[in-house]
């Protein structure tokens, strides 16, 4: 095992006196590849165990979308050592609480607990790296739970099914347009082998990330982490496949009808990673856009032309490749789409044209020194931060260059992203067209019929 | 209502990035246990000169304070005419004051990168500010003179009824909107809980800037406010702080008159055609108020029947043996009077018959039989033994004291709870499944187009 201790001095924006904040995040590797990072935290006896696999939908192949998602929720249907049922029953015995995540470039599971019974974490993750049982009839049932997790996220939330369509049509070679859930379709297609060929291709110490964050002793963690990982075999990998989305040379146009109440806007840019020389301006030109209830799409879109019902943006620079850059609105019911799109366009135009007052830019770096520290109070997003960040090839070292590139960044900065990122020529535009829907005609109202 | 704005944009990254295991539920915290590896903090109380109520918690390993206040202005106090009176107040608490103007406010407060949210339920308004230590004085002067001061100008007045208007209209197209303010008000009638918090299009109309001036000069004292400061922060200066801001502040002219107990649900069944691929389905009835003798006992049977996600019975039976939905789970509110008894869940229309029924088939089987001992001993091992993630960061410790003040659980109460819990028995779990689950007595309410719709 070797290791390398790091300790982060991070400066924010405070007064001398508590001006320095310590993350002694420690990374070690084991012999069968797995990186492991871990960092001691004290406030709360807690501790939080997280293992990030290097696999997400982006690694399904066209007709098997929905794959990554569903071998997650499967992950929890048993090993030989841990039957299944067991696996959250333990956790839950131990005072413990699991889940999991699927993301486009990772699936991530964790356990929290109170800090004297992590190693439970450990086990668990460490039996189910390379031993899960699967069956086709836990396969079909668990298809099934995951088809009403899409009815419920997608099928019956119009904005999320506007979201799906918009990244469909935003990338055309990169599989970041296909939706992590899977299309419906899909799901049907899927079969147990295709999960175990998935499995048993990404499921591996050597494509591994185990984050411990919490109130623990590093050198007697790190013990039990080579007792528990340690003997796992990391068989010969495959090449990982790679993507990149050719430029986009013209605006593409998305139009969804569904039974709705309001109509929704949301607008795509292909943007870079945050690690990119112009990842800060974009996060701070999101902030000047939509960080709070003084940000100017709110200012103006909400509060002064009384468009919108709200307005909002969002830089993705997290992802592993470079993703999307994203406005949306929700109007008011007398606006039209049409309306809204142009008052949103003069809000871009007005950022990258107009000067930048320098107190309006100070304002969106206090915001985002201040978020920063705010995300420290809870092991749980310090974990996933790191988790996040060495799953996709990067370090702490982002980490602590994250506020120093925040605080470089000029007002000609922010104007040059924004006409440069933003522009009509490069963006997909999804609208969404309320209808009455497919219900039939409604029946007289029961006595009961308390909504109005 | 404004406050959309933000959940929304987390709603909308959390769809195009990530997808879970499990739904990270709505439901109220279910308070448990510490492990016995550290000592539960043990806050400070001190009642205030001017009658409000302060308790802290020092934590000062990062400087930051997370403040939590509320006082008893909720849409209980909602006018019979004026539905939604209490939570349009509330919402415009931030947009302008005697000396600002809204858009002046949030750019101080977001000029410091603090974060403030102001929302209202039935029993209170809640403001929830998280600032840097260095930033607090200045934060809590402008959270003081919003609480104080607000301005109710028509023209801002106007516009949050216009937004209140378009987000109730987009509420109708979420059926967990749907059905909760069904439910609500099939649950509680003409009581003051059975009206919804935010009002309807027709009730929200009819709001006047007077009315909220009223409400305000009203329902907005010291009196009933609570406030919880956790962070790097000590007693001794988080008093200070406030008596210095509420000094002047009038009492209340008088106590407020009781809400009275909720009446006793009655069965019944709405069902509202509405065209979703799935139906939401909540079934219940009247809880147990938090100071229930039989209420430790009654955390832990809904824990077996449906509070504890994976284990709980109604998880086993509808997800994971027949892969009827995503999510299940029940639970019991504990506003200030009586709360309620709800199970809700989610499954495509032609399933919804199926899974009501077997819904029901777990309702009986716990109350008939009871649970096994070994089922309440895993509940009282995962009650007791999860406590400190409830309690991982100041936010929820300080949502957590202002839990315990209203209840007058003890300020030890974060050091009692595992004997609390451990003390309760097989016997008593089963008595409580006797007394609150009445499997003929459930409110059911189908939202979507279930089979009996068309």
């Amino acid at each position: 095992m070797s290791r390398l201790l790091l300790a982060l001095v991070l400066f924010t924006a405070l007064p001398a006196a508590t001006q320095e904040i310590h993350l002694p995040v420690a990374l070690h590797s084991l012999a069968n590849g797995l990186k492991v990072v871990t960092l001691e935290e004290h406030a709360a006896p807690v501790a939080v165990v997280q293992i990030w696999y290097h696999v997400g939908s982006k690694d399904e192949v066209a007709g098997r979308t929905g794959l990554a998602h569903l071998l997650e929720h499967n992950m929890f249907n048993g090993t030989h050592a841990h039957p299944p049922g067991t696996f959250s029953r333990l956790v839950a015995k131990a005072g413990g609480d699991d889940n999991a995540f699927t993301s486009f470039d990772y699936t991530a599971y964790y356990e929290k607990f109170a800090a004297d019974r992590l190693a439970l974490g450990l086990e668990l993750e460490a039996d189910r790296m390379r031993n899960i049982l699967l069956t086709a009839t836990e396969f079909d049932r668990e298809r099934q739970v995951v088809k009403e997790e899409r009815r419920m996220r997608t099928e019956d939330n119009p904005e999320s099914a506007l979201v799906e369509q918009v990244n469909a049509a935003a990338f055309v070679a990169h599989p970041y347009g296909r939706p992590v859930i899977g299309w419906m379709e899909d799901l049907d297609r899927l079969a147990v082998d295709d999960l175990r060929g998935f499995y048993e291709r990404y499921y591996r110490p050597d494509n591994a990330t185990l984050v411990v964050v919490g109130d623990f002793d590093t050198a007697t963690l790190l013990k039990e982490v080579e007792r528990t990982f340690g003997t796992i075999h990391a068989p010969p990998s495959e090449p990982r496949r790679t993507f990149s989305e050719p430029p986009q040379r013209g605006e593409r146009r998305v139009t969804l009808h569904r039974p709705a109440k309001l109509p929704f806007l949301y607008a795509a840019y292909p943007a870079p990673t945050f690690d990119h020389a112009d990842g800060p301006a974009l996060e701070v030109a999101a902030q000047l856009l939509a960080g709070g209830k003084s940000a100017r799409l709110n200012r103006t879109l909400v509060e002064q032309q009384r468009l919108c019902l709200y307005a909002g943006a969002g830089y993705n620079g997290d992802a592993e490749d470079p993703s999307l850059f994203t406005l949306y609105a929700g109007l008011q019911p007398t606006y039209t789409p049409a309306e809204v799109e142009s008052a949103l366009a003069a809000e871009v135009t007005r950022l990258a044209l107009e000067p930048l007052a320098a107190t309006e830019l100070a304002k969106a770096k206090s915001q985002l020194t201040a978020a920063f520290v705010f995300a420290q109070d809870s092991p749980f997003a310090l974990a996933m931060t790191l988790g996040r960040l060495y799953t996709t090839g990067h370090t702490v070292a982002e980490l602590e260059g994250y506020l120093p590139r925040i605080r470089a960044v000029t007002a000609g900065d922010v104007q040059r992203v924004v006409a440069t990122y933003l522009q009509v020529d490069r963006r997909t535009l999804g609208v969404l067209i309320p209808e009455a829907g497919e219900a039939p005609p409604p029946r007289p109202p029961p006595p009961s019929e308390g909504v109005r | 209502m404004k406050h959309r704005v933000f959940l929304l944009a987390t709603a909308l990254v959390a769809v195009a990035a990530c997808t879970a295991r499990w739904p990270h539920l709505a439901t109220p915290p279910t308070p448990s246990a510490p492990a016995a590896t550290q000592a539960a903090p043990l806050p400070t109380r001190q009642p205030l000169a001017t009658g409000a109520t302060l308790l802290t918690l020092s934590r000062p390993h990062l400087p930051v304070a997370a403040v939590e206040i509320d006082l008893a202005a909720g849409a209980a106090r909602d006018p019979a005419d004026r539905q939604g009176l209490a939570s349009l107040t509330a919402d415009l608490l931030d947009e302008g004051s005697a000396h600002h103007t809204g858009q002046e406010l949030a750019a101080a407060l977001e000029s410091m990168g603090a974060e403030l949210a102001i929302t209202a339920d039935h029993d209170a308004v809640h403001l929830s500010l998280r600032v840097l230590k260095q930033d607090l004085p200045a934060a809590l002067d402008l959270v003081a003179e919003l609480l104080r001061t607000p301005a109710f100008r028509d023209a801002d007045v106007a516009r949050l009824k216009e937004e209140t208007r378009a987000a109730l209209i987009a509420g109708e197209q979420e059926p967990n909107t749907i059905a909760g303010r069904a439910y609500n008000t099939a649950a509680y009638g003409d009581h003051p809980y059975g009206h919804p918090a935010n009002g309807t299009v027709e009730s929200v109309a009819r709001v006047t800037a007077g009315d909220c001036r009223d409400f305000h000069r009203r329902y907005y004292h010291p009196a009933t406010m609570v406030i919880s400061m956790v962070g790097a922060i000590d007693a001794d200066e988080a008093a200070r702080l406030w008596n210095d801001r509420l000094a002047g502040w009038p009492a209340a002219p008088a106590p407020l008159p009781p809400l009275g107990e909720p009446p006793a649900t009655q069965p019944q069944r709405v069902v509202l055609n509405r065209p979703f691929t799935q139906t939401t389905l909540i079934l219940g009835a009247q809880g147990v108020r938090r100071d229930a003798p039989d209420f430790f006992a009654t955390l832990v049977m809904n824990h077996i029947l449906g509070g504890g996600g994976f284990g709980s019975r109604l998880t086993t039976e509808l997800r994971e043996r027949r892969g009827l939905v995503y999510s299940i789970a029940s639970w019991f509110s504990l506003p200030m009077e009586r709360g309620l008894f709800t199970i809700q869940l989610a499954t495509q229309n032609g399933s919804a018959a199926e899974a009501e029924a077997a819904v029901r088939a777990e309702v009986r089987r716990l109350h008939d039989d009871g649970p096994s001992e070994a089922e309440v001993a895993d509940a009282k091992a995962y009650l007791t033994g999860s406590f400190p993630l409830r309690l991982d960061s100041s936010a929820k410790l300080a949502s957590y004291l202002l839990f315990m003040e209203h209840h007058s659980l003890g300020l030890d109460y974060l050091r009692r709870f595992p004997e609390l819990v451990s003390a309760v028995t097989r016997d008593q779990v089963a008595a409580a499944a006797r007394a609150h689950l009445d499997p003929d007595g459930l409110i059911v309410v189908a939202v979507g187009q279930p089979p009996e719709a068309r």
